[in-house]
């Protein structure tokens, strides 16, 4: 299918245009788009083509009004590299489902394909200050795009792996508000993690 | 995040004014006018300029005012993620930590960090990341019948009350974004708001996760909780006081119940349609609000025990669909419900600045249902512009529940949507006025939330699971397999001979085969008590192997046949023949297979049990085989193992021959390990055709092998009479059991609990490593 383009309002007003199948990998847009298809109220027919033509001859507008223009730029780019990878995963799962297993496991599965899936790409891409790191989360989980969003919530939860407790405190900057009585309270309540 | 960052220079602008002083005796600017100018000036310059402008500001700043400058800019680069980001997404981050961290670091923080490190969602995560699994179903009966017991709640509810610390309040008042004083509407908490969604809907669909029985009883209860209990009902009880402290008590759990191992997957974006509504969500909320304790978030999760809540809390961004999802179910007036519990912490409403324009959060807005007219931006200068994915509105398929239930807004012809949209317009101030103010009657709505909780425990418990209290059962059961604790019961006599066969199953029977010619059904579900029920009769020979699956059972016996059993009246249905015994059998859904001494394996229909091909290749007796979708891997005396694909009936794979031959297998598709009479087990990986481990250990034929990835055991009996617990990927011998049984140990089954064992001794042993561990059945 020839490529037909998007277009989006950043919450600052800037306009990108994105072809629709990179940014149907955006949950949230990906229904509009199909919702605006399938309404009869408008006299659309379902035909994709005819709808996208539609878009772009009269100029609508996606308004994405909770991602700031660079970030939603961002998101762009992300889904422009992981463009191809959703006939990988359909292939996994097709190939997950004819070896019929069960569906706990499957589930499992499911889990840890979304960890692997972390690719060095993902990494390079997500080494952003952190203001940057979470405006991603948050674009990413309002617009429903799980990769990008489990990537970055794991980018995060890598910064405070190995680290010391003041440490993860100094990495984001949270006060310590626990008294030493309190902090030991919480100590003795996880004690059953560390006893071997 | 320009807000934020707004907030806390100008706290460190107030901070360090007196220094700044010092430094600029002669300024011709005091602080207030400062203000005014930065504010003049973010407005009338762009970001680029503003950027620019503090720059050269500081070229010329004293050099120790410079590096506070800079030091403070750095911390302004570092954001304490948890007070801002969505609580769902917050969790989801923690999720990728390992238990340790969350318990001895993140929960060592703060407060904040603290009481989402006791979040149960969380805690399910990463039990089902280990690798364990339980049966939730009976877990949440079991919860729920404890707790009934107690009038209380139960023992899986966190024990301890929630750290009541002092300066809590202080902290919360900062942190849940909610002061009584403002004179904006106040915004809900986070906690409650996004971790909960405790609204009506919500609420109601409290039973869509369970079981749909379950889920039709529950759905009365809201309307019979208020009618029982009408929320503004005068008089107010005198025991407010001593409800209130119960519920800042339960306010600590950390008990979000929860369906979904992984929370964040948006599947169901469905709500309850529910004609009476709102009040339940109203109280759940505002109990969270009043009881302004840190851990306030559970309180409306307390209440609706749905699976959807986690997901609900997943679309819980501004403007995002859980707003409209739980709004859209209703009519009007539940909206007030909705939209009281959606509300965003004050962080976040400032953290995206695009909404600081928009009506305060309080104001109802029922979901923009998308169209191209929606998205034009020629249009949506007086509508909401927030974009709403359809998918959000209507439910899939894959929501629990009775699909009865749900409204399914798909279902609305474009004119009821119009109409709902019309009516949305036209009553704001209806909407509105549902909204409780909350700070006026904390007592009572207090009470209303006990007593509402006391009626709902009566009509169909809410059930609240602690994830991390079953973590917790979880991990000591883990451990007793690490430490090699375990209990061991044993029956003599099991049969009046060697028994060669067995299989249990997760609901506690026990089916058992022996040379005595005879399988006998046990229940072992009590193991301190087990007894016989059934016994089949009917072949001449020792029954060899048996599997027992779907209310099916089928044996094989050295009388060359294989029978398939009537459960229920113990005869024979089907008589399926060999030349020589039937050494081992496997069943799937598709097809039995059976192999014998007479070098053969023969795959037969599962269903009509007709016979379907015969496998040539091995040169000896098939002493075992396994089953996995249509592949089959054999080990034969032949010292070969091979792996055959049913519907072209070749051998796909010969494994190297060893020195001695085989005596039994497993394999799950992945991995194939066998043990042969060299007292070795060998583990392949059937992809790479690799021999992974070698485990030698055993001084005698190994007649019995098992493993699961899963769990990382692999289980070995042996005719050395031990049975050993292996460490599946490192090869490591965890344990040798031993001490039962005084012969040939011919078959050995585990799980994530136990395992069982028989002999030749005719005694069955079950080695239990869940001893000590309560829930323990629950695991399997």
């Amino acid at each position: 299918m020839k490529s037909n383009l998007v277009k989006l309002q950043s919450s600052d007003g800037t306009i990108l245009e994105v072809p629709q199948e990179v940014i149907e990998q955006s949950k949230l847009v990906k229904s509009m788009l199909a919702d605006c298809d399938g309404s009869p109220n408008e006299g659309r027919c379902n035909d994709g083509n005819l709808l996208a033509r539609r878009l772009v001859d009269h100029a609508i507008v996606i308004p994405v009004p909770n991602v700031n223009g660079p970030v939603l730029a961002r998101v762009i780019d992300y889904c422009k590299h992981h463009l191809n990878d959703k006939e990988k995963r359909g292939l996994a799962s097709a190939l997950r489902a004819a070896s019929s297993k069960p569906s706990d496991e499957e589930e499992d599965a499911a889990i840890r394909e979304t960890i692997e899936n972390i690719t060095e790409w993902d990494q390079e891409f997500l080494k952003v200050d952190q203001g940057t790191l979470f405006d991603l989360i948050l674009a990413a989980n309002y617009l429903d795009i799980q990769p990008l969003l489990n990537s970055a919530c794991y980018m995060v939860a890598n910064m405070m792996k190995g680290k010391s407790v003041g440490e993860i405190r100094k990495t984001f900057n949270v006060k310590c508000d626990f008294t030493p009585e309190e902090e030991a309270m919480v100590i003795a309540d996880n004690q059953w993690c560390e006893d071997i | 995040m320009p807000t934020i960052r707004r907030i806390q220079w100008s706290r460190y602008h107030h901070s360090q004014q007196q220094g700044a002083h010092r430094f600029l005796p002669d300024s011709p600017f005091d602080s207030s006018s400062l203000s005014a100018i930065v504010e003049s000036l973010s407005k009338s310059l762009s970001s680029h300029l503003r950027a620019e402008l503090a720059g050269q500001l500081l070229l010329d700043v004293p050099s120790p005012l410079f590096t506070h400058v800079v030091a403070q800019l750095s911390n302004l680069s570092r954001f304490d993620f948890v007070s801002f980001l969505p609580y769902n997404l917050v969790v989801q981050i923690f999720s990728h930590l390992s238990y340790i961290d969350i318990a001895t670091k993140v929960a060592l923080v703060c407060k904040s960090w603290h009481s989402i490190s006791r979040d149960s969602m969380l805690w399910k995560y990463l039990f089902y990341k280990q690798g364990w699994r339980v049966d939730e179903v009976a877990l949440r009966r079991r919860v729920a019948k404890s707790r009934r017991r107690r009038r209380s709640f139960s023992s899986l509810m966190p024990d301890s009350a929630p750290l009541q610390m002092p300066g809590q309040q202080h902290h919360h008042h900062h942190n849940c974004y909610y002061h009584p004083s403002s004179s904006n509407p106040p915004l809900n908490s986070r906690d409650s708001g996004i971790g909960g969604v405790p609204s009506g809907s919500s609420r109601a669909s409290l039973s869509a996760s369970v079981s749909p029985i379950i889920g039709q009883t529950a759905l009365a209860v809201p309307a019979s909780s208020e009618a029982g209990v009408p929320p503004s009902s005068p008089e107010v009880p005198s025991t407010s006081r001593a409800t209130a402290l119960f519920v800042q008590d339960m306010s600590g759990l950390s008990s979000f119940p929860d369906s979904y191992p992984t929370p964040w997957i948006p599947s169901i974006y469905t709500h309850r349609h529910q004609p009476d509504h709102s009040t339940p969500g109203i109280q759940a909320s505002v109990i969270a609000r009043n009881s302004k304790n840190g851990n306030t978030s559970t309180i409306g999760s307390m209440i609706n025990d749905s699976g959807d809540s986690g997901l609900r809390r997943n679309r819980s961004l501004p403007g995002s669909p859980a707003r409209h999802s739980s709004n859209s179910g209703s009519d009007g007036t539940h909206s007030s419900a909705g939209t009281d519990c959606l509300h965003y912490p004050r962080h976040r409403h400032n953290y995206i600045s695009p909404y600081r324009d928009e009506p305060a959060p309080s104001s109802i807005h029922l979901p923009m249902l998308p169209s191209l007219g929606d998205l034009s931006p020629s249009i949506s200068s007086k509508r909401p512009r927030r974009p709403v994915s359809p998918a959000m509105l209507f439910s899939p398929q894959t929501s629990g529940g009775s699909p009865g239930h749900y409204h399914c807004h798909r279902d609305h012809g474009p004119a009821q949507q119009q109409l709902l949209r019309s009516k949305s317009a036209s009553t704001p101030g209806s909407l509105h006025q549902n909204t409780p103010m909350l700070p006026a009657q904390p007592p009572h709505n207090t009470w209303s939330y006990y007593h509402h909780n006391s009626v709902v425990s009566q009509a169909q418990p809410p059930v609240i699971i602690d994830w991390k209290k079953v973590f917790r059962q979880r991990l000591n059961l883990a451990r007793n397999w690490q430490r090699g604790s375990f209990k061991s019961i044993q029956w003599q006599r099991a049969h009046e001979d060697s028994i060669y066969c067995l299989q249990f199953t997760p609901d506690g029977r026990l089916f058992t085969g022996g040379r005595d010619c005879r399988i006998y059904m046990w229940d072992m579900s009590d193991p301190g008590n087990v007894s016989r029920q059934r016994s089949f009769r009917g072949h001449r020979g020792s029954v060899l192997c048996l599997q027992y699956e779907d209310n099916t059972l089928i044996s094989g016996s050295s009388d060359s046949t294989a029978i398939v059993w009537d459960i229920g009246s113990g005869r024979k249905l089907h008589v399926l023949r060999h030349d020589d015994s039937v050494l081992s059998l496997r069943f799937n859904d598709r097809y039995l297979v059976t192999c014998s001494k007479d070098q053969t394996i023969k795959v037969w229909d599962r269903q009509t049990f007709a016979y379907l091909k015969t496998l040539r290749g091995h040169r000896i007796a098939v002493n075992a085989l396994q089953l996995v979708g249509d592949q089959i891997v054999s080990a034969s005396g032949d010292r070969t193992i091979r792996l055959w694909d049913i519907p072209s009936g070749e051998c796909l794979l010969v494994l190297p021959a060893f020195v001695r031959g085989f005596a039994c297998v497993d394999f799950d598709g992945e991995l194939i390990a066998a043990g042969s009479s060299d007292s070795h087990v060998r583990v392949w990986d059937v992809h790479t055709k690799k021999l992974l481990l070698d485990l030698a250990g055993h001084t005698d034929l190994v007649r019995s092998v098992a493993f699961n990835q899963r769990l990382g055991i692999l289980v070995s009996g042996s005719y050395d009479q031990t049975i050993k617990v292996w460490n599946l990927r490192t090869g490591e011998l965890l344990h040798s059991l031993e001490g039962c049984h005084m012969a040939h140990i011919l078959k050995v089954q585990f799980s994530d609990t136990k395992i069982v064992s028989c002999s030749q001794d005719q005694s069955v042993a079950i080695w239990d490593f869940a001893h000590d561990v309560k829930y323990a059945h629950l695991f399997h």
